[in-house]
């Protein structure tokens, strides 16, 4: 006789179920939250001191698909030089949303999603980008920018990297916080790889797991110094455990208004501006509950 | 009140990671020709450049200086910090080894690389800055591919400065860029030009290429 598990079914909190559940191993209770999200994007003071303008954008996407619902989460920094990067993350990160999306909608899943798939996602932005500049008389290399995204579904997470910045994750119950993909560093401390790079389609991470992620961060460059340790290539985990309870306590489900406008003036804070003076993004997603 | 302002971080709210480096060498000809005004321009040159990145709280952190001077080639300092730099009040000398200054030069640049690797210091392209008013007295065929080999693998800028009396068409040979003439002996233009330039670099972000200042007042067009 196979064994039963009884489980408590426990959705946002609210006991809904008790059922036996022979699929279920492990787990004393099976707990299905949404997800609460907060982002933010700030000009780093540098820019605001030159005129520039932010050259970060960020966005995040929450599909229904036909294997439950997948949060989509995108960082894109457009690089200091080039004369419009500002254009040129925002139409990387809307165009690869789009792109994902089609994917699901076709009827994809997060596991049909592989490496050369996001290499033509990859090169689709380029094409976008391409048609973009040329419309306006620009360079290609004036949209220069890196790209982040994580694709979180129920049990199983995709994640692609083009340049620095990173993408780190968290496991639920030993609360460590590693990164998907160390950032992408030339030799020197103002190099990096980007979307137009000559060679990306070789050069990009992509990594594809069958885990379920229960909370994540993304983040472009202006932070890594305060929350990557450089020298033995770690997480500050500190900054995250912490950071990330205020996004565990919301009550409201998806992207909070209120979360983002703390978040921004975290960001925009002198603890933070004094140590960076770079654009800084930032995405926290947690969709984490304690076992009771 | 930002929920993000209340959490009690103490102070583990962010690592603590070492500031990227921006190292410059300075290759200092001393030979006999500098006698009387030359050198003392150049030392009064060298007090004004460390004046300068004083100014700088983020170059004072980040840029790091070495000294080599020839002939005989001497390192003067090994690389340091702007605050630990002191300028040297450099006498003539002998002649002028520039071949085996250069050679030396890069093999420092190569090291403080491998310094910075072995302790997870990030760092910007390395600067070699070459000062001289003759003509190499040794030879030059093997620092001078060592410069071709550098600048084509980017592993540092290397510039070359001539004073009134040096031979520019050798040091053109020597250098991948066009070496700059120096004006009269205007050391301390030149050098609050270059620290000005290394205090860019300092605070250059990712992607951005350093639009330095053209060198003008100091050098000859």
């Amino acid at each position: 006789m196979s064994p039963t598990f009884y489980v408590n079914y426990v959705v946002d909190g609210h006991k809904v179920g008790f059922q036996a559940d022979p699929y279920v191993a492990g787990e004393a209770e099976h707990h299905f939250r949404q997800w609460r999200i907060a982002k933010a994007v700030v000009e780093g003071t540098s820019h605001a001191a030159s005129g520039a303008p932010c050259q970060d954008y960020a966005d995040i996407s929450e599909l229904k698909t036909g294997n439950g619902p997948v949060l989509l989460a995108v960082v894109s920094d457009g690089a200091g030089s080039a004369a419009h990067s500002d254009v040129g993350s925002q139409l990387a990160t809307k165009t690869v949303l789009d792109l994902i999306e089609m994917h699901f909608e076709a009827g994809g899943s997060i596991e049909t999603i592989d490496r050369p798939l996001a290499a033509a996602w990859i090169d689709r932005i380029g094409h976008e980008m391409a048609k973009h500049a040329s419309k306006h008389e620009r360079a290609l290399r004036d949209y220069a920018c890196t790209l982040l995204i994580a694709i979180v579904g129920e049990y199983a997470a995709a994640f692609l990297q083009v340049g620095d910045g990173a993408i780190v994750t968290s496991r639920e119950r030993e609360e460590d916080w590693t990164y998907v993909f160390w950032p992408q560093h030339g030799e020197f401390a103002n190099t990096t790889n980007f979307v137009v790079s000559d060679g990306v389609g070789s050069l990009f991470e992509f990594a594809s797991m069958p885990e379920r992620v229960e909370e994540f961060a993304l983040f472009s460059d202006g932070l890594e110094s305060l929350v990557l340790h450089q020298a033995s290539r770690s997480v500050h985990e500190p900054f995250f455990r912490s950071m990330i309870v205020p996004v565990r306590k919301t009550a409201t489900p998806g992207l909070d208004a209120k979360l983002a406008g703390d978040l921004e003036t975290y960001l925009r804070s002198p603890r933070i501006c004094s140590r960076t003076d770079d654009d800084k993004s930032l995405i926290l997603a947690s969709r984490w509950t304690r076992h009771e | 009140m930002s929920e993000f302002d209340q959490i009690p971080f103490g102070a583990a709210e962010f690592a603590d990671n070492p500031e990227p480096r921006c190292p410059c060498l300075l290759l200092l000809d001393i030979s006999h020709s500098m006698q009387g005004r030359p050198i003392s321009e150049l030392n009064a040159g060298l007090r004004a450049f460390k004046d300068e990145l004083a100014t700088d709280a983020l170059a004072m952190k980040r840029v790091e200086v070495a000294v080599v001077t020839f002939g005989p080639v001497t390192v003067v300092t090994e690389f340091q910090t702007p605050d630990l730099f002191y300028p040297p009040e450099l006498q003539t000398s002998g002649d002028t080894p520039m071949g085996a200054a250069i050679e030396k030069g890069v093999e420092m640049i190569r090291q403080r690389k491998d310094t910075y690797k072995a302790n997870g210091v990030s760092y910007y392209r390395p600067w070699i800055f070459l000062i001289t008013d003759g003509a190499p007295t040794d030879s030059y065929t093997r620092a001078s591919q060592l410069l071709k080999e550098g600048e084509a693998s980017k592993a540092f800028s290397f510039f070359a400065v001539g004073v009134e009396g040096a031979n520019m068409s050798i040091l053109g040979q020597i250098s991948s860029r066009e070496p700059l003439k120096l004006s009269g002996l205007r050391f301390r233009d030149l050098f609050a030009w270059l620290s000005s330039s290394l205090s860019g670099v300092s605070r250059s972000q990712v992607g951005q290429t350093v639009s330095l200042a053209p060198p003008s007042g100091w050098t000859q067009v």
